[in-house]
């Protein structure tokens, strides 16, 4: 184990889950935690919020999503199933616009807790 | 065992890479990252892939149109596809399965459930195929024993005709039967075959029978080869002893066509049979060898019956003239020649049109 579990749980990942799901290996799961960090999904999620592209922003918010969910990284997904569906077919965009802020905030604590 | 080839498909390189961990000790993979390279990679390794693991959300061609274009192309029935997506609604599943997946993961996924999934995909997919190529290989294997059987069957039936002919020259040879005999026999006994099974049906005769009485009915003579020549080639009317000699030539030749059972297939060898040993039957009960009765009588010795005693009677014999054929049907008509059942002289009735005609075309040289 290269990182700390501790801080990575503290960050709302289900360090545990993540290597089950892996079938217990937990050096893939580290690998894959690595290469999330190094995914541009939330770079194209942000320019597109920018842009008020809210279908090239739902696009990348569905892709983290299932990423997120892949690694068990619990906190962020569940923050982002919510923020798909405002999303979804352009359902309520200002709530989405509002939540932002606090999505990017979890992004960036969990890509802190794996570096 | 041979490790097998999966085809993983995901717009993400990320989804893939977790794909790829989880599956790589167990098969050979291969990757896509949109349906029009899935597509590709389809087309060029059809024939060595196990399944595919589709993502439906990609850019280009979606995991539903991919379906759409397997089953076009016809690959749909022989690859399984799991389609794995993170869109939990129902409706999506339901248009998953609608065009033709064979599973829906949903993700996230756990790893030990989408190696089992994918297992039993695999295996029951070659479980089918293999089953299926079976029975294309028992089905060609079915269809050459037909064409032999076919080919068999058209020996056979030469074989048939050829023993017919040797048998009927030999009986020809032997009580100078002339072979014009023999051909009208042949005629006489398809007219009138033809007009039985027009008329009754009950008999259950077919075109096939009607070929193998008139063959058959060549041989309805052959026991007077166990005859001897004092009673067989006497010029003279016969005494009583001297004609129940020679009533035996339908038992006898009954008796050679059962040592011919071999020869003949069931059908030909009962007609053979029933032609010779009953063609001297009666109607009414008054003929030989067993005084059958009505239609204890085979249909086709009736046949054959009463094509002999017209030829009979139509012929110069040592012992009487020739009669015309209208005398000929006048007597059978009166029951002068001993009985037959109302549908054979309806048939003779019917029919005397075109034995005149085969009287004509095959006299005897005179």
């Amino acid at each position: 184990m290269f990182m700390d579990k501790e801080k990575l749980v503290a960050a709302g990942i289900d360090y545990d889950g993540g290597v089950e799901r892996l079938m217990g290996n937990a050096e893939m799961y580290e690998n894959f935690l690595q290469m999330f960090v190094k995914d541009d999904s939330f770079e194209e999620l942000e320019k597109a919020m920018e842009e008020k592209d809210y279908d090239k922003a739902f696009a990348a918010a569905h892709t983290l999503k299932g990423v997120a969910g892949n690694l068990s990284m619990t906190k962020l997904y569940n923050d982002l199933v919510i923020f798909v569906d405002y999303l979804r077919n352009g359902a309520d965009i200002p709530s989405a616009v509002e939540h932002f802020p606090v999505l990017a905030k979890l992004y960036n604590d969990t890509v802190a807790a794996i570096n | 065992m041979k490790r097998r080839t999966v085809l993983i498909t995901d717009d993400v390189e990320l989804n893939r890479a977790i794909l790829r961990e989880i599956l790589r000790s167990d098969y050979h993979l291969l990757e896509a990252a949109d349906g029009v390279e899935t597509m590709e990679v389809l087309n060029t390794h059809s024939d060595s892939i196990s399944a595919v693991l589709l993502d439906v959300i990609m850019p280009n061609m979606d995991g539903f149109e991919v379906l759409q274009k397997m089953h076009e192309q016809k690959i749909l029935q022989k690859i399984p596809v799991l389609l794995v997506s993170s869109d939990n609604t129902v409706e999506f599943e339901r248009k998953g399965y609608q065009n033709g997946a064979f599973d829906f993961i949903h993700k996230p996924f756990d790893g030990t459930v989408v190696k089992a999934r994918l297992k039993r995909a695999v295996d029951m997919y070659e479980s089918k195929n293999h089953l299926e190529q079976i029975v294309d290989d028992q089905t060609e294997i079915l269809e050459k024993q037909v064409r032999q059987l076919k080919r068999q069957e058209s020996i056979q039936r030469q074989t048939n005709s050829n023993i017919v002919d040797v048998m009927s020259s030999i009986v020809e040879f032997r009580s100078l039967e002339s072979g014009q005999h023999v051909k009208r026999m042949k005629f006489y006994s398809r007219v009138l075959a033809n007009k039985v099974m027009a008329l009754a049906p009950r008999y259950g005769l077919t075109p096939k029978d009607v070929d193998m009485i008139s063959e058959a009915s060549a041989l309805h003579d052959m026991g007077k080869i166990a005859i001897p020549d004092s009673v067989l080639l006497k010029p003279g009317k016969l005494t009583p002893e001297e004609f129940s000699v020679m009533k035996t030539h339908a038992e006898k030749g009954a008796e050679i066509v059962e040592e011919l059972e071999w020869a003949q297939d069931d059908a030909t060898h009962q007609l053979s049979y029933d032609i010779c040993k009953y063609h001297h039957e009666k109607y009414d009960g008054k003929g030989y060898p067993e005084g059958l009765k009505g239609d204890e009588i085979p249909i086709a010795a009736q046949i054959v019956s009463m094509a002999d005693v017209f030829d009979a009677l139509t012929s110069k014999r040592v012992y009487k003239k020739a009669y015309s054929t209208d005398q000929a049907y006048k007597m059978i008509m009166n029951g002068e020649c001993g009985a037959f059942s109302d549908l054979m002289k309806e048939c003779l009735t019917e029919c005397l049109d075109e034995l005149k005609q085969v009287k004509a075309e095959h006299e005897d040289a005179k």
